[in-house]
């Protein structure tokens, strides 16, 4: 407990004061904090570790809905088949 | 009031619960993408770098949203559990059977970007702390509720088994949220909390506030397309899901 | 009746497997619950003699120094109250740096030095652009200035 506030010096300034000099921005008006687009790919020396965290991420996140849109499909296509296969049972016993 | 109620159950019954959700998707759809473009854009082409890590903290931008989504989804399917192991409704266990697999893909998400956070910032990709641990646990109750469900072939009993395990999983919340405050962890405390003014850059808050919404109205566009798909499922039998497909079995 | 005897048998199983796997992680929760001891806890004899162990601490400023041999590394991690020093050989995470957090893991060797095995940083949580820090740095010190010169005057003052 005490050794948390030893190892993090920046807690004993919290709260930060409102006053600090942090830049209040709004985003839209911004301007794009990178030079050059090798310098964004690069990431510093971090790139793998971002890019790697990115694109597991956005590949998941795009399996997922394309696998639940088939899914669905494929059981609305098995379920009319099936109600269709019922109906012309049933009509088939119906004419006998 | 009575008659509010009444509509809140009317909409409880898979049969007008159903073409609800498949209008309500593609809105959240939307609303994931702007959330999502917008949250991108500011965190990883506007926000300032930070001072102790560099460029590899924008890994924050990815990896707070989904431990926050992991633990928050566990919540929500354990209180839908609980409501059918109460009240026996026909949706909720629908919803916690839907809510399952999106929660372990942001928990994996949340472990996997934390390692490839961990390895150049700590300089490892694992280790056995709180935290860490507590969070793989998670991951383990997500897999356990799902096999669970798909080893019992009756629904109604399946849901049953699954609402007890969820429920008794929900002790793992508070663990995983208050490991870094009750124990020493390598990982850090939390930046943003209901007790505290949060202790980062403006923007950089933005940024990972809007990825989380982004991700919350993608969990949310997920849960009911899948839970569509349980329903028509579970339901097949009923004449609704019949008309539903536009195959409605005539009455002679 | 055969395929639900089966089936039982399969969620027996995985309920068995399940166990096992949450068994041991819960082992290893609870004995990584004290992921490290601090200088202080050590000096009581708190953390496990002969045995492996972690402390945590900050890297005290300008005690890092390369011995003769120029692979081992020693420097001082304190928790502000005691100090220890620590040897160790090999890879450095990026944020290992000069009055930042450390938790190295090692034993305790006889001459009190713990020679560790493994080094990682522990960083905070906050995240600022640099001149946000710098300018906090700088409040801080004129805040400490404004103290003390409060202080003396104050002193002034009594006298």
């Amino acid at each position: 407990m005490q050794l948390a506030s030893t190892l993090n010096p920046a807690q004993d300034i919290q709260p930060l004061p409102l006053s600090l000099p942090i830049p209040h921005s709004s985003f839209l008006t911004d301007p794009m904090y990178w030079n050059s687009f090798s310098e964004f790919l690069a990431m510093g020396t971090h790139g793998i570790y971002v890019w790697g965290s990115v694109g597991v991420m956005v590949l998941l996140m795009v399996l997922e809905p394309v696998l639940l849109v088939r899914g669905q499909k494929s059981l609305v296509a098995r379920l009319k088949r099936q109600f269709r296969a019922e109906k012309t049972d049933r009509s088939t016993q119906s004419r006998r | 009031m009575s008659n509010k109620l009444i509509n809140w159950f009317r909409f409880a019954s898979p049969q007008a619960f159903y073409p609800l959700a498949g209008r309500m998707i593609p809105w959240f759809w939307a609303l994931a993408a702007v959330f999502g473009i917008a949250g991108l854009y500011v965190g990883f082409l506007v926000a300032p770098t930070d001072a102790q890590q560099g460029e590899g903290y924008r890994i924050i931008f990815l990896h707070v949203p989904a431990s926050w989504m992991s633990m928050f989804i566990y919540l929500v399917m354990a209180f839908w559990a609980g409501l059918g192991l109460a009240f026996n409704f026909r949706l909720s266990g629908m919803m916690a059977t839907a809510l399952a697999p999106t929660g372990a893909l942001f928990t994996f998400l949340s472990l996997w970007t934390g390692a490839l956070w961990g390895k150049p910032m700590w300089g490892t990709w694992w280790v056995w702390d709180a935290r860490l641990t507590s969070e793989l646990i998670l991951l383990f109750l997500y897999v356990g509720f799902i096999a669970l469900q798909s080893a019992i072939d009756d629904p109604r009993r399946a849901d049953k088994a699954g609402a007890i395990l969820a429920l008794v999983g929900v002790v793992n919340i508070p663990i995983i949220y208050f490991s870094v405050k009750w124990w020493n962890t390598l990982h850090q405390g939390s930046s943003v909390s209901l007790t505290k003014s949060p202790s980062m850059a403006m923007t950089m808050l933005l940024g990972m506030l809007l990825c989380a919404l982004a991700c919350w109205m993608y969990a949310i566009a997920v849960a009911l397309m899948r839970v569509r798909t349980i329903m028509l499922e579970r339901e097949r039998h009923t004449e609704w899901v019949r008309e539903e497909l536009g195959m409605k079995a005539k009455e002679q | 009746m055969k395929t639900r005897h089966k089936r039982i048998a399969l969620i027996i199983g995985g309920l068995a497997v399940l166990g096992l796997v949450v068994a041991l992680v819960l082992n290893a929760f609870q004995s990584n619950l004290v992921f490290f001891f601090s200088p202080t806890q050590v000096a009581a004899g708190e953390a496990p003699k002969g045995k492996s162990f972690r402390i945590g601490g900050l890297v005290k400023e300008g005690t890092i120094k390369r011995e003769a041999d120029g692979v081992t590394l020693r420097f001082v991690m304190t928790d502000t109250e005691q100090d220890m020093i620590v040897a160790y050989k090999g890879i450095l995470p990026d944020l290992f740096k000069e009055g930042k957090g450390a938790v190295a893991q090692g034993k305790l060797g006889e001459d009190g030095v713990f020679v560790a095995t493994e080094v990682l940083a522990k960083h905070d949580e906050n995240y600022m652009p640099p001149e946000a820090t710098k300018a906090l740095g700088d409040a801080q010190q004129r805040a400490a200035a404004n103290k003390a010169a409060v202080e003396a005057t104050s002193k002034t003052v009594k006298q």
